[in-house]
């Protein structure tokens, strides 16, 4: 038999040798050969099976990381063994190194197709042997790492989905708002990972008129999404009785500039609906252009949105617009996801603002409010491929 | 995972193998082969393209496929890319040299088809698995980065605490040890008019993406109230309303906030459930070398209706003022005896009293413990 390595040798892996290997042999000879062998090899915690029927029934308790499986048994002989093995989900990543004497090309293929994950034959060269078993070994205890760091992982940016999801306004309250303001509120919240950076709202003043904002802070993911916590908690407790869009803005950015770390900023758009002047009065940060349909018109009408973007400049001020929104008149907010759509048919262009108007236009003479977005979404999808957070927000004047 | 739209790269010196390797891939669905007929190419295929697997001969003129294997290895771009050594070569000592340069996985030659594509396929799914997982894990990694590059944005830079020296007769030392997850320990200060300052230390329990979330929340509600900062009680009335509704109900949040008066040579201060601030002093006359003040109140989000109290504190000059984290305290309460080996260092109670804190508490929890730990110190600039 060729010498073994030595199993001092620096090179490897002591996390692995603390793994469980099951030895399955129906000859005891060849299975204390085989445990000699892994304990030269510096592993320690090995079990052994006679045939297919004790490695089934041995394996729920032992758990071993890897499995030594002879094919010629009787009673169960490791083929079938090997096949019943890989029928139980928990065990069809376990690796599964088969040691046979059998060396014709149908029993190697046939034992790969049972699901085994290599072969070796008999007799064995003890060095390769050691060699494949650590090479198994290895991979799947840094599988195992990263599955198990993905399940945390998801976890926790579940929660904090669910945790980010609760700071927008929920169904209840928007149905109570359209009872109390005669406006319909739907939006769609899609950020590009688990957590984003956008956020909206909406609130009703003194006079019952609709507020709404729609902000929309630098970068993605964890970070962003921070940022948006900050930002719904500050808003919190104000009061609404007398909203100015422009003074509004010009709090907010006061607030945030010492709060954003140089490079961070945000976009932002807020204003209340006035039905009692048909239209819209509103500030921007550097948001998007809103749009606001009258019915019987082919196209939305798209506001003036220029405006410094939140956190850049303490002291900035903002410019009070106003856009025409009639009863049964619809008002379109979105973050700029949607106009820097990059192409299917073109990934060096965007969908841009021209491209949205155009694809909004088409849906906006549908009186459902809601089927609107969801076919927005779909035509958009379409278009182009979203990198980015998407938030868009329609709201229909109902009287 | 489409097994299809993997690059497989064959190195052979004989065209007649690469071929017939080549039409065996494409017969089992494998349609992105790419060829090399000797090292050099194989190498620099390798490196540029990153294929999913590289099936390797050994017997090759020039390089053979044994320094392959070598370089491959030695080259971080190449080093995780799974190898199938295919050879003609037979003796155990030919095979173990493969396994000891590197290979992940050998065949011999003449090559059976179903065990290749059985070997190839197996080779060809994990690695799919493993990248998959392992992009996961570097976009949230990065994600995570970036939070806690914002987090400990929020704590005080060391040249703010310099410029307090002159302004209010104050050293004040802070040292956070922050978990390689997010936490949620915060701390800060607001400097008043006559050279009083409010410190205030916020913990949130937990570590991970949910405490931070929560813990930005308290820290943008701090900032828009530090106002009401003058009076501790009112802040922490204030604080606490508004902290209702905010929290979930398993989120504890402590709070500690007081005014530090050089001059009056004192600490008043407020506490919802926050640990105990400590006076240390290597007077004889100040009786023990550490004096614990009181603490007490509920947590926050808790309970809405609570009353602080006002609890004060001597800060008399040579003496210092050390606020702590549940955790510091935990790990120091475990190890009391540093405490007292760092006071009883020195005969006055000086900065270095702080690093030799710094120091146990390090050697307590190591360079990166699981939870943040905070230690806030401040200190007459006076001598005593």
């Amino acid at each position: 038999m060729p010498a073994l390595p030595d199993s001092a040798s620096p090179t490897l892996l002591d996390g692995v040798n603390n793994a469980r290997i099951l030895v399955v042999d129906d000859n005891r000879i060849n299975r204390n050969l085989l445990i000699a062998l892994l304990e030269r090899g510096g592993f320690r915690n090995i079990a052994t099976a006679g045939d297919g029927v004790e490695m089934l029934a041995c394996i729920p308790e032992f758990r071993p990381d890897l499995l030594l499986l002879d094919l010629m048994m009787p009673n169960l002989d490791g083929f079938e063994a090997c096949r019943r093995l890989r029928a139980i989900p928990d065990y069809r990543d376990m690796p599964v190194l088969v040691q046979s004497s059998l060396s014709r090309a149908e029993d190697r293929a046939r034992a790969f197709a049972m699901g085994a994950t290599d072969y070796v034959t008999k007799p064995l060269n003890p060095a390769e042997l050691l060699s494949r078993v650590r090479i198994h070994l290895e991979n799947r205890a840094m599988l195992r790492r990263l599955q198990l760091y993905r399940q945390r992982a998801e976890a926790e940016l579940t929660l904090a989905q669910y945790m980010q999801e609760g700071l927008l306004p929920p169904p209840a309250l928007l149905t109570r708002l359209e009872q109390q303001t005669g406006v319909r509120v739907s939006a769609h919240f899609a950020p590009s990972s688990e957590l984003g950076g956008d956020y909206w709202d909406v609130r009703v003043d003194a006079t019952g008129r609709l507020i709404v904002w729609l902000v929309d802070f630098s970068g993605h993911g964890v970070g962003a999404a921070l940022n948006t916590f900050r930002l719904h908690t500050l808003l919190r407790p104000l009061t609404f009785d007398s909203f100015d869009p422009a003074t509004f803005l010009a709090t907010i950015n006061q607030k945030l500039c010492p709060l954003l770390p140089r490079g961070q900023f945000a976009t932002m758009l807020a204003g209340i609906i006035d039905p009692a002047h048909d239209h819209f009065l509103y500030a921007s940060a550097g948001a998007t252009r809103p749009m606001s349909w009258t019915p019987g018109d082919s196209c939305p009408h798209s506001g003036d949105s220029s405006g410094l973007p939140l956190g850049l400049l303490p002291g900035a001020t903002y410019e009070n617009r106003i856009t025409p929104l009639p009863p049964q008149g619809r008002l379109f907010l979105y973050s700029d996801a949607a106009v820097e759509l990059p192409l299917h048919d073109n990934p060096n262009s965007v969908l841009d603002e021209d491209g949205l108007i155009a694809t909004v236009a088409a849906l906006l003479h549908n009186p459902d409010d809601t089927v609107f977005l969801p076919r927005l979404m779909e035509a958009l999808a379409g278009k182009g491929h979203f990198d980015d957070d998407l938030t868009a927000v329609l709201l229909t004047r109902r009287r | 995972m489409d097994l299809a739209q993997s690059t497989i790269l064959v190195v052979d010196d004989t065209e007649f193998n690469r071929t017939l390797l080549c039409l065996m891939l494409r017969e089992g669905g494998f349609r992105h082969v790419l060829n090399a007929s000797n090292g050099t190419q194989a190498l620099d295929i390798a490196d540029r393209e990153s294929p999913d697997l590289i099936i390797l001969d050994i017997m090759m003129p020039g390089m053979d496929g044994y320094e392959v294997l070598r370089r491959l290895r030695a080259n971080p771009i190449t080093a995780d890319i799974p190898v199938l050594v295919q050879t003609a070569l037979t003796s155990s000592d030919d095979r173990n040299k493969a396994f000891i340069a590197g290979t992940t996985d050998l065949v011999s030659k003449p090559i059976d088809r179903a065990e290749l594509l059985a070997r190839v396929r197996i080779h060809i799914e994990n690695r799919l698995l493993l990248r998959d997982l392992q992009a996961f894990h570097d976009r949230v990694e990065s994600e995570i980065a970036m939070a806690r590059a914002m987090f400990s944005h929020l704590l005080p830079s060391p040249d703010a605490l310099v410029r307090l020296t002159r302004s209010h007769h104050l050293h004040l030392y802070g040292q956070t040890w922050l978990s390689p997850l997010l936490g949620g320990d915060l701390w800060g200060f607001w400097p008043l008019p006559d050279a009083r300052l409010v410190v205030w230390m916020l913990d949130i329990a937990g570590r991970g993406v949910t405490t931070a979330l929560n813990a930005f929340r308290m820290h943008a509600l701090m900032q828009d109230l530090a106002e009401h900062a003058e009076d501790p009680v009112h802040f922490l009335t204030i604080f606490a309303e508004r902290c209702s509704g905010l929290l979930p109900l398993d989120g504890l949040a402590t709070l500690l906030i007081g005014i530090v008066d050089a001059i009056g040579q004192n600490f008043t201060y407020a506490s919802a459930a926050s640990t105990t601030p400590l006076l240390l002093t290597a007077m004889p006359q100040a009786g023990d070398a550490v004096y614990a003040g009181t603490a007490g109140g509920y947590p926050l989000g808790f309970d809405t209706r609570q009353e602080f109290v006002a609890h004060r504190l001597p800060f008399p000059p040579g003496s210092a003022l050390l606020l702590t984290s549940s955790t510091a305290i935990t790990a120091f309460g475990e190890h009391p005896e540093c405490v007292r080996e760092a006071i009883s260092a020195q005969e006055t109670v000086n900065e270095t009293t702080f690093q030799q804190l710094v120091t146990s508490l390090t050697a307590i929890i190591g360079e990166t413990p699981e939870d943040d730990h905070t230690l806030v110190w401040i200190a007459h600039a006076s001598p005593s």
